[in-house]
């Protein structure tokens, strides 16, 4: 079981990886909806994973990937991109991101993915 | 194979369609016909349900198909009463039909457009030759092709998108049937196309959309006059609102960002490369765009809604 921050401007994306996460006896610790407010939260909350999304107002993912890493190097952030943001998913690996989830979201890929990261 | 997903799980709309089977022709052409005052809206909703609910009868397609007459028809079901044998059967026997004819009507027995003519002719709304006359005045009215309404019939959406959309317009044609095709995917199995339209000026009352810059510079939208983006709102969210309220838009330009970033991701593989920009929702504006918007009108789940687009249009909402 992780305990994981979700980082998204979209309540509905939220709502659905929730209870994905929660239906695979994850426990969600905290919800952002934007860059900054997703550093703050994982300053407050330590989770052991944080899921990005990349397209958001204000502070986008990639930004917030970046200050998170420099924040803490051990950081597991899982970008979380709509399909076909290729350029972006390249830089989010320069930064140090361990994995991504495409949207529209598929439970068994989120899963393994989740599972696959708690065991780095 | 028929796909027994459960479509509406949305609690408190009243909804037509509660299995994942095409209903498609019957809602093209019943909308027609409620159009011309031949059926009510309340026996077009009855029909429909009769589509879903029904099975072709042999006998039934093979009148329709003008394989049998319907005397022979009927002096095989008197027939079938009398004896326990198969209505194919029988009409082998008797020489009114060959095997690769029973055959070939088995295969139709889920054919969704002769259910909903069969829904018509049994409640006794319509014979068979009058759907016959409304069918082509069906097709003159709206400058269909005898291949437009084979594909109607077909109930393959991506047979009938071209009998709506110019889908040879470069990306814009692409990008349109692949945002038809995800409504059909992740909100509803039996939408509605009108046929598209492009105009410099739309006004609207709600409007969900999102830019996508780069080599190409695309606006998506989803616009309506009321509530009718609901029926996008809620089954993508699995949740009901009891307005166009924040949360819905919400979950429309989720919506939308997911059907853009699937089409984003097909124009990389041909080398062109957009990136998407947070999506954006309006109230009561109008959207001008110099060189044109592409208005789709879809029809979900009985309400008007359009799907617009514009690309590398110098564009404004206010």
């Amino acid at each position: 079981m992780a305990r994981i921050l979700m980082v998204d401007d979209s309540k509905t994306s939220r709502k659905i990886l929730r209870s994905i996460l929660e239906e695979n006896g994850h426990e969600v610790i905290g919800e952002a909806v934007n860059g900054q407010d997703g550093i703050d939260k994982y300053k407050e909350l330590q989770p052991d994973i944080t899921t990005m999304d990349i397209t958001m107002p204000e502070m986008d993912g990639l930004e917030a990937l970046r200050l998170i890493m420099e924040y803490d190097k051990n950081a597991k952030v899982i970008m979380v991109t709509a399909a076909g943001q290729k350029i972006k998913m390249v830089d989010a690996i320069k930064y140090g991101a361990v994995e991504f989830l495409v949207k529209p979201f598929e439970a068994a890929q989120i899963i393994d993915i989740i599972d696959k990261v708690t065991s780095l | 194979m028929l796909d027994y997903r459960i479509n509406k799980e949305v609690v408190g709309e009243k909804t037509l369609i509660t299995k994942g089977e095409t209903t498609m022709f019957g809602q093209y052409f019943g909308r027609f016909l409620v159009s011309k005052n031949k059926i009510s809206q309340e026996q077009y909703e009855t029909l429909i349900q009769q589509q879903l609910d029904s099975r072709l009868k042999l006998g039934f397609i093979a009148v329709a198909e003008k394989l049998l007459t319907q005397k022979q028809a009927d002096e095989i079901n008197e027939l079938q009463k009398t004896m326990d044998r198969r209505f194919g059967d029988i009409a082998i026997e008797k020489g009114y039909l060959l095997n690769e004819e029973v055959t070939y009507l088995l295969n139709q027995q889920g054919n969704s457009y002769l259910k909903f003519i069969q829904a018509l002719t049994e409640n006794n709304i319509l014979s068979i030759s009058e759907i016959e006359n409304y069918l082509e005045i069906y097709k003159e009215e709206n400058h269909f092709t005898d291949s437009d309404i084979d594909a109607l019939k077909s109930g393959d959406i991506d047979r009938v998108i071209p009998v709506f959309v110019d889908v040879s317009v470069p990306i814009q044609g692409e990008l349109v049937s692949l945002a038809i095709r995800n409504l059909v995917r992740f909100i509803n199995n039996n939408i509605v196309l009108g046929k598209a339209y492009e105009l410099k000026e739309y006004a609207f009352t709600h409007l969900a959309s999102q830019q996508m810059v780069g080599d190409q510079n695309i606006f998506v939208g989803f616009a309506s006059a009321g509530q009718e983006l609901l029926e996008i709102a809620q089954p993508f969210a699995k949740e009901s609102f009891p307005e166009m309220n924040e949360d819905a838009f919400d979950s429309v330009c989720e919506f939308i960002n997911c059907s853009n970033g699937l089409f984003a991701s097909k124009l990389s593989q041909d080398d062109i490369h957009i990136d998407m920009t947070p999506p954006l929702f309006y109230t009561n504006q109008k959207v001008t765009a110099d060189g044109g918007i592409y208005v789709v009108p879809i029809v979900i789940n009985g309400k008007n809604a359009d799907l617009l687009v514009s690309i590398n249009n110098q564009l404004q909402i206010n």
